[in-house]
């Protein structure tokens, strides 16, 4: 037995207040309702200890690169020699259900990231960045999360973005086109220098210096030229056409991100992708306008910025569980 | 002082009387399972030092074979689960660049998170086993989770809620390394 057993009643409701609070649903009468009950009972607070404690357990695996693609393929193998041998044993019984998560996994877009991780060259977790010289004295550097694939050839250079954001210098090589291909379209080098964001279901071209051809579904089949000082978007949503270019296309490679009368929401979005676990901002506070420059790989500074700048508090309810609160 | 000693004692003796009549056969039936001799001659030691810790009244074991597999299945279910983590994570670190590899000390660290993990979490379905790692893992919100499930929001929240039982729930089943068989209790 534990040091001190607390009783199953009771832990299955601390399962579902924490299921609740993490769900973001939570109305503020239920977060009172939630401390009331922690307060009436010392077996309420132990219990509710308990489900912090879970939190622990899996720090060892996000804290690291790699950390969270390895732990869920590790997972998902167990799972799935379990049920393997388990099929072994009663051949017939269960012989339909058997690779389920194996094969749902790969499916699900979670799983193809998972899957797309294991096959990058390139990787960053959240909050990282590298920069890289490739074999043709190209200059990447990755944003966080982000999954990198290179594959050149005698005729092609060719990255694969599979998630996330880089910013390129392309060297030269009259022989060799160089492309970058995203889950939304293929962007080939006019010698060059551009940023590319794949995210969301959505790819940003932005172009520093000399000229990117763009191809998207739905654009002109011969694609779209995009000179420096110039970005474009495409995706699920359509294609825009070439805009002028936003210091937001390129500031993270500076390690800060600007805003100029921008929905809190949309900050605290941005700061969320350099982020482990959950950063979000409740429905009130969502409107609220913020301007200022804030450091991207120190979100806590950053978020601590904004409580003092605006009436929002920080809310921790578990180590990895951030919200901006109204004050 | 007496008594316990003679218990002690007791235990003792039966448990190299019943090592003796069944460790032969218990290796065999190991490695039936495993096919790898050395394992199952390392499980069967484990097998009889479970029994030991825990300092069974072996003297009462009616159907001593029935008893001892059901230990042994434990422990081989743990073999096996550790050996596809392990497996699993040197294929991933295989696929990628030797200088982005943790320390040995960090990856062994996350070896037994894993392990630990998967041993609370194994009596899940499948649905909210994902669920809880899409969570807690990948970091995902409700309602992306429910859409990557195709489910609804309220049945994401049940099944993390369930998760979360099992690792609250485990925390009361200890000894560590342990688990599952009926006899046992």
């Amino acid at each position: 037995m534990g040091a001190a057993a607390v009783d199953p009643r009771i832990l299955e409701a601390a399962a579902h207040w924490y299921a609740l609070l993490s769900s973001g649903a939570a109305s503020e009468q239920e977060r009172a309702r939630w401390q009331a009950w922690m307060d009436a009972d010392n077996a309420h607070r132990r219990a509710w200890q308990r489900v912090e404690d879970v939190g622990a357990q899996f720090d060892a695996l996000i804290a690291q690169p790699m950390g969270r693609e390895a732990s869920v393929a590790s997972l998902n193998a167990a799972a799935q020699g379990r049920r393997e041998r388990r099929r072994l044993l009663t051949v017939a019984l269960i012989a339909g259900a058997t690779g389920l998560l194996g094969l749902g996994v790969a499916q699900s877009p979670a799983g193809r990231r998972t899957w797309a991780a294991w096959q990058a060259d390139l990787v960053t977790p959240v909050g990282g960045s590298k920069e890289s010289r490739l074999a043709d004295g190209t200059q990447i550097r990755l944003n966080t999360d982000t999954a990198v694939k290179v594959d050149y050839t005698r005729d092609q250079r060719r990255l694969v973005l599979l998630r996330g954001e880089i910013m390129i210098a392309t060297a030269a090589d009259p022989d060799r086109t160089f492309v970058v291909d995203t889950p939304e379209g293929r962007l080939q080098a006019l010698g060059t220098r551009f940023n590319v964001r794949s995210l969301d279901g959505e790819t940003t071209l932005a172009v520093l210096e000399g000229a990117v051809q763009a191809h998207f579904a739905g654009a002109p089949p011969a694609g779209v030229r995009v000179d420096a000082g110039m970005r474009m978007r495409g995706g699920s949503q359509g294609i825009d056409a070439p805009a002028t270019l936003r210091a937001d296309d390129h500031n993270w490679t500076r390690g800060i991100v600007q805003f100029e009368e921008a929905p809190l929401a949309q900050v605290v979005a941005e700061l969320a992708r350099y982020r482990r676990g959950h950063l979000g901002c409740a429905s009130d506070v969502a409107d609220l306008r913020v301007t200022g420059t804030f450091p991207l790989h120190d979100s806590d500074r950053a978020l601590r910025l904004l409580s003092e700048a605006l009436p929002v508090r920080i809310s921790q309810p578990l180590p990895w569980w951030t919200t901006l609160q109204p004050r | 002082m007496l008594a316990v000693s003679d218990r002690e004692h007791a235990v003792g003796a039966s448990l190299s009387a019943l090592y003796t009549a069944h460790c032969g056969w218990l290796q065999k039936w190991l490695n039936r399972r495993l096919q790898d001799n050395h394992q199952a001659a390392d499980l069967t030691q484990d097998t009889f030092l479970t029994l030991l810790v825990r300092r069974h009244a072996i003297a009462d074991v009616r159907e001593p074979r029935a008893f001892l597999t059901t230990i042994a299945r434990g422990l081989l279910v743990d073999f096996w689960r550790r050996r596809d983590i392990e497996l699993a994570w040197a294929d991933t670190l295989a696929s990628r660049p030797e200088v982005t590899h943790p320390s040995p000390e960090v990856q062994l660290q996350a070896l037994q998170a894993l392990v630990e993990i998967d041993r609370k979490l194994h009596r899940l379905g499948v649905r909210a086993r994902a669920a809880f790692l899409m969570h807690r893992i990948h970091g995902m919100t409700h309602p992306a989770i429910a859409a990557e499930l195709r489910v609804s929001e309220r049945t994401v929240r049940n099944d993390i809620a369930q998760a979360m039982l099992c690792f609250l729930l485990d925390a009361d089943l200890q000894p560590v390394g342990f688990h599952g068989d009926e006899a046992g209790r």
